[in-house]
């Protein structure tokens, strides 16, 4: 698996992104820039090449399943991997990110051990 | 009204989101406590849930265990903890615990979690709700209540 991908991470809080960050680091990965909404996070997709995507589902503005829906019917961006944090994971919203594309969603609170797995199994590592 | 069957359950899905969120996220160990004469000041916040059940989830934190959280997850001490990073904690908290407690409570069914509000220092004492729960850390309290109500 290539730790040197850029990765994205996009959540409204900043404890949230700094605890991912802090993760991400723990696995190793280094090149991440982070988004406050989707808005926000769909500008920095315009201007930079991400290579991998964590968002969370409930957020201002945009929501997470908001933004999936606008990555995929990008076509310079559909193909990106697009893990979503969720706090609810309830059948229905799952199955709504699915359709829209997800590469697959975690559910808050994760460990370290539970979102490496989940971004090996996306990057098939 | 709740009937004494859904009232259980409302109750166990909350406590055991609760515990599952502050232990996993924040390495937070709580006591159930029936104690609530607590006179400090509470930060808090609350988030709505909407969709076959809905209402109300407010989660009041004493100071101590804001701290402590905070500390915990980031290993700030507390003369680093600025405001934003309080609010964004307790908000995140309660926006885990209420997603949690759906997840456990109606998994099948599409329920809507609103953006948690932050509630400041607006309490000196908890509010009570259908479900009202004090619990103890080994540093500070919080309070959790639940106000629910079927619309199916």
């Amino acid at each position: 698996m290539d730790k040197n991908i850029k990765i994205l991470i996009v959540d409204d809080f900043a404890t949230m992104r700094k605890v991912i960050r802090n993760i991400l680091k723990q696995i190793g990965f280094e090149n991440i820039v982070e988004a406050e909404d989707g808005v926000a996070a769909l500008k920095l997709l315009k201007s930079q090449k991400i290579d991998f995507i964590i968002a969370d589902w409930n957020m201002p503005n945009m929501t997470g399943l908001e933004l999936l829906k606008a990555v995929r019917a990008d076509q310079d961006l559909a193909k990106t991997p697009f893990l979503m944090v969720t706090a609810e994971a309830l059948q229905e919203n799952v199955v709504a990110a699915v359709k829209a594309g997800v590469s697959n969603y975690i559910v808050k609170p994760f460990t370290a051990e539970v979102l490496n797995e989940k971004i090996t199994k996306i990057l098939g590592g | 009204m709740l009937s004494e069957e859904i009232l259980q359950r409302v109750k166990n899905s909350f406590r055991r989101s609760i515990f599952e969120v502050m232990e996993k996220m924040y390495f937070v160990f709580l006591e159930p406590t029936s104690d609530t004469s607590n006179g400090e000041s509470l930060r808090g916040a609350e988030v709505n849930f909407s969709g076959p059940w809905e209402g109300k989830i407010t989660v009041l934190f004493s100071p101590e265990l804001i701290h402590l959280m905070i500390n915990n997850l980031f290993g700030l001490e507390e003369g680093d903890m600025d405001e934003k990073i309080k609010e964004d904690t307790i908000k995140e908290c309660v926006n885990m615990i209420a997603g949690s407690f759906l997840r456990h409570f109606e998994p099948e069914r599409a329920m809507h979690l609103s953006i948690p509000s932050y509630l400041g220092l607006k309490y000196a004492k908890p509010p009570q709700g259908e479900v009202s729960l004090a619990m103890d850390a080994d540093r500070g309290r919080m309070y959790a209540i639940l106000d629910i109500r079927n619309v199916s």
